[in-house]
């Protein structure tokens, strides 16, 4: 549920990157991105970052519809809504064209479980014309040919990403059992019987029913006055009508993580070796706020940090079982984020071995917590990563857009720094118990022609 | 100065900012070492971006992969610091290293903090110029690049340029650096490897990019506490380009059990310098650089929904495209790539991709403002590993501007068809005649 899906493959959005600078910890506090926001009579956010250091500015319209917000039976429809507002119809000064090509500037869209974000990075010379056809095709889906021709390359893009790669269908096994129960055990993608089965009329309707100014937010980040800014995206945009979305009330009380004893396992002849994952539900944004995220990001890098980390040197120091260990954590979400730690085993290693090293360690950590002056170390590097960082609007966009459409508030975002200082072990600990005293999921994955 | 570099494009496209406000200074230390200096004074940071000359390229035949290896070695320790400890200091001081052993450079990107100065440069120094590979950290460190060579020999999109490369020019010293066929990885030697750091890392043979918060005051002394006691001259040699020559029209198939055909085909061009070069830029954007609205793009994804991606980079003087497609469609792809491969040389180019293209060339060659210090430095050290001085940025903007469409079709013509084109496929394509078939693109190629 968490792999973003990009309408052209490549050209990744830059990574989830706290990038602030205010006080904290220090007197020598840093200026931070001023942060200009206003909210249209119709209900659209709009967010205004102003960075002298880029020229080039990034536009984001990040719209509060994903994936989980299908319907049982049309799984992939949020995704080919997506692609279809490429070939959605635009009126330029140079006649009508579809967006794709009337965009004409760097530009690319992602869906996922929460959100569907559509990025634009142009010049100032560009943005009038690029926020009109914006508009039009968030008034309105328009698709008078292609429609077919492009499920084809959406079918293409499940191939490529997924059905090709033995690995990349295990984790989506593995979220169908690990959320079971959640709008997230289904694939943001789509099962393949599902979107064999939709139409562009699917499409139009799901636009209609979820793409309104009321439910989304625009991110302008770059050198640009706030207002001047906002004059432009005002008279884009103002004439648009607002409209009773939906709620977006998924029940987590649902989820009972069928999960069985034994691991899922798989053979990828592209994976080298053997590895092996355990999948957690950690707490996101949308439903355990700031500081259990903050909390939940410390225990991570306590975990697996390649300096300090405790799995790392009981794995690959103590006991020379495992090559290298990583972890990942997405809390940019309104329903429950996910938590995992990977192992890359060495060769010739017991692999029961290390999966019952690291479940040791695990079970420590619920019983123990983290040392605080281990959580001290995290936090301190953590905060100095933040008061050194540089400006850079784009990253900034990426992180408001994701926390907002996790739930977030702007208020929120700007006391994080303060929030990060003020974990404590005790909220450590309180995450550790809650993630990985959870229910959780082994995955084993190893190369086709090494021995199970 | 050779004109040796890192891929084209690639590298530009991680610009995102640049050179507007402040020029470059070239700054020469009291030691004698020369760096190019964009400084932000408003930054807490500063960025140093290092190449040395002679990447995987300049590795003897019975050493390839010697330069990943001695690189990653580099990270393993430092001093007495072992891996644990390094990254630990690192993390405390809010420095970053970044290593790469590329095809034609072997690149360094350090990110420290101004007020840490001291400190960080004293590392970085140790790291650079008093290498200490242990057994133990030679160890991981192979351990470690023969895993990202195991996966590279997996991959399929990477084994389908693999075997075109071989089948066009299998002796080229730049296509042999390609080859993961790393036995001195395998077995490395710590004489070897300290043999390697002695030739390889010497003052004559780095090029020095440097961006934040530094005067240049400051910057002449920062060089020679960071380079000191590192060899005056190393042995690097300068590596050819690939010469254009390709025989035939080959098809080479590798048959591998895939969920689908991944396809590769490959052209010759100009080289960064040449005058038609910005030519040959604008015909790859007009041909297939974006994947939606490019004619390969147009063809193949938007009109016949054959592929999820199709698209072209150039690295250097090589036109790479690559993609994925159905076995089931293999031929109707190919039939389509031979098609539309041939039509800007025979037709040229619409006036509104001319326009397209120019814009996109404009964002990539002509960034105004360094996005960050790291940005600042690495465009520094850009001119610099191509032979290029501070006014290139405007030299280049004037050819962007006074290019044609028909400069555009005259490379077309020369550089896509009538010329060979050389494609390979690794799958099980259905449909297809090869005109060579290899089991292994890593040991085997086309006679």
């Amino acid at each position: 549920m968490n792999l973003s899906i990009l309408t052209a493959p490549g050209t990744p959005l830059p990574r989830l990157m706290l990038v602030l600078a205010a006080l904290i910890w220090s007197n020598t506090a840093l200026a931070e991105l001023p942060i200009a926001t206003r909210v249209l009579s119709n209900g659209l956010q709009l967010i205004v970052i102003p960075d002298q250091h880029a020229e080039r500015l990034n536009l984001g319209i990040w719209y509060k519809v994903g994936a989980a917000d299908e319907v049982d039976g049309k799984t992939g429809l949020a995704h080919y809504t997506e692609h279809l507002m490429f070939r959605s119809t635009a009126t330029t000064e140079g006649g009508v064209a579809n967006s794709s090509a009337a965009l004409q500037a760097d530009n690319n869209a992602y869906t996922s479980a929460d959100r569907t974000v559509y990025t634009d990075n142009v010049t100032r010379a560009e943005l009038a014309g690029v926020l009109a056809i914006e508009s039009q095709r968030m008034r309105a889906l328009v698709v008078p040919n292609g429609g077919d021709t492009e499920l084809k390359v959406v079918q293409a893009e499940r191939r490529w990403r997924y059905d090709t790669r033995p690995s990349a269908l295990l984790r989506l096994q593995a979220d169908a059992a690990l959320f079971a129960g959640h709008v997230y055990a289904r694939p943001a993608i789509g099962t393949p019987e599902d979107i064999a089965r939709l139409t562009v009329q699917d499409s139009v309707d799901f636009h209609a029913r979820w793409y309104a100014p009321n439910n989304a937010v625009i991110i302008l980040g770059g050198a640009i006055s706030p207002d001047e800014a906002f004059e432009l995206l005002e008279r884009a945009f103002s004439d648009l009508p607002a409209k009773a979305i939906p709620s977006r009330d998924w029940p987590t009380s649902e989820i009972h993580g069928s999960v069985g004893k034994e691991p899922l396992r798989v053979a990828d002849p592209h994976r080298p070796g053997r590895s092996f994952a355990r999948e957690f539900i950690g707490p996101s944004y949308g439903t355990g706020g700031p500081r259990s995220v903050f909390a939940t990001k410390i225990l991570l890098q306590a975990l697996i940090d390649d300096a300090n980390g405790e799995l790392p040197r009981a794995l690959e120091d103590r006991r020379r079982l495992v090559e290298q260990t990583v972890g990942h954590y997405e809390p940019a979400h309104l329903g429950p984020g996910d938590f995992s730690l990977t192992a890359y085993m060495r060769p010739g290693a017991d692999l029961v071995s290390a999966e019952e090293a690291l479940d040791f360690v695990l079970q420590q950590t619920i019983s123990q917590g983290v040392p605080a002056d281990l959580v001290e170390i995290l936090k301190k590097r953590w905060i100095d990563r933040e008061r050194y960082a540089e400006d850079d609007a784009t990253a900034t966009a990426t992180e408001i857009g994701e926390f907002i459409t996790s739930g977030g508030t702007l208020e929120q975002y700007h006391h994080r720094l303060e929030e990060i200082a003020a974990v404590t072990p005790a909220d450590v600990a309180a995450v550790a118990r809650q993630i990985l005293g959870g229910p959780s999921i082994l995955l084993e994955i190893r190369n086709s022609d090494v021995k199970g | 100065m050779n004109r040796l570099g890192l891929a084209f494009l690639g590298a530009l496209l991680l610009w995102s900012g640049a050179v507007r406000a402040a020029s470059p200074e070239r700054v020469n230390s009291p030691g004698g070492i020369t760096a190019w200096l964009m400084p932000d004074p408003t930054s807490p940071k500063i960025a140093v971006a290092l190449a040395f000359r002679g990447g995987r390229a300049a590795d003897p035949w019975d050493g390839i992969g010697l330069s990943d290896l001695a690189l990653e070695t580099l990270m393993q320790g430092v001093g007495d610091l072992d891996r644990r400890a390094l990254l630990g200091r690192m993390a405390d001081l809010t420095a970053s290293v970044w290593v790469s052993a590329g095809v034609h450079w072997l690149s360094f990107d350090f990110t420290i903090v101004k007020e840490r100065q001291r400190e960080s440069i004293d590392l970085l120094h140790q790291m650079l110029a008093v290498p200490h590979p242990t057994d133990e950290r030679i160890e991981r460190a192979s351990f470690n690049v023969m895993g990202d060579i195991n996966g590279a020999v997996r991959d399929p999109a990477q084994l389908a340029t693999l075997a075109l490369r071989r089948a066009i020019a299998p002796d080229n010293p730049v296509l042999r650096a390609w080859l993961p066929i790393m036995a001195a990885v395998d077995h490395p030697s710590r004489a070897r490897l300290e043999e390697w750091y002695r030739t390889r890392f010497a003052k004559d043979e780095v090029l020095i990019g440097v961006g934040g918060s530094i005067t240049v005051a400051e910057l002449g002394p920062m060089l020679d506490r960071l380079f000191a006691g590192m060899p005056d001259h190393g042995t690097a040699r300068a590596v050819p380009e690939l010469e254009p020559a390709i025989a035939g029209n080959p098809l080479v198939l590798v048959p591998r059990s895939e969920g689908e055909t991944s396809i590769a085909a490959l052209a010759l061009g100009p080289i960064i310098g040449d005058p038609d070069y910005v030519a040959f830029a604008a015909l790859n954007e007009v041909f297939g650089a974006d994947v939606l609205n490019s004619r390969l793009g147009t063809q193949l994804r938007e009109r016949r929904g054959l592929t999820y991606g199709i698209s072209s980079e150039l690295e250097r003087n090589q036109l790479i495209v690559s993609g994925t497609v159905a076995h089931k469609d293999a031929a109707q792809a190919i039939a389509t790539l031979r098609e539309v491969w041939p039509e800007i040389g025979r037709d040229g180019i619409t006036a509104a991709e001319l326009a397209t293209a120019k814009r996109r060339l404009r964002e990539n060659f002509a960034p105004t403002r360094p996005a960050n210090s790291l940005d600042a430095a690495e465009q520094m050290l850009f001119f610099q590993e191509r032979g290029l001085d501070e006014h290139w940025n405007s030299a280049i903007l004037s050819a962007i501007d006074a290019l044609t469409a028909d400069d555009v079709k005259r490379v077309a013509k020369r550089v896509l068809g009538p010329a060979p084109l050389a494609i390979s496929l690794v799958g099980q394509p259905v449909g297809i005649t090869p005109t060579c078939t290899i089991a292994n693109p890593l040991i085997d190629r086309c006679k």
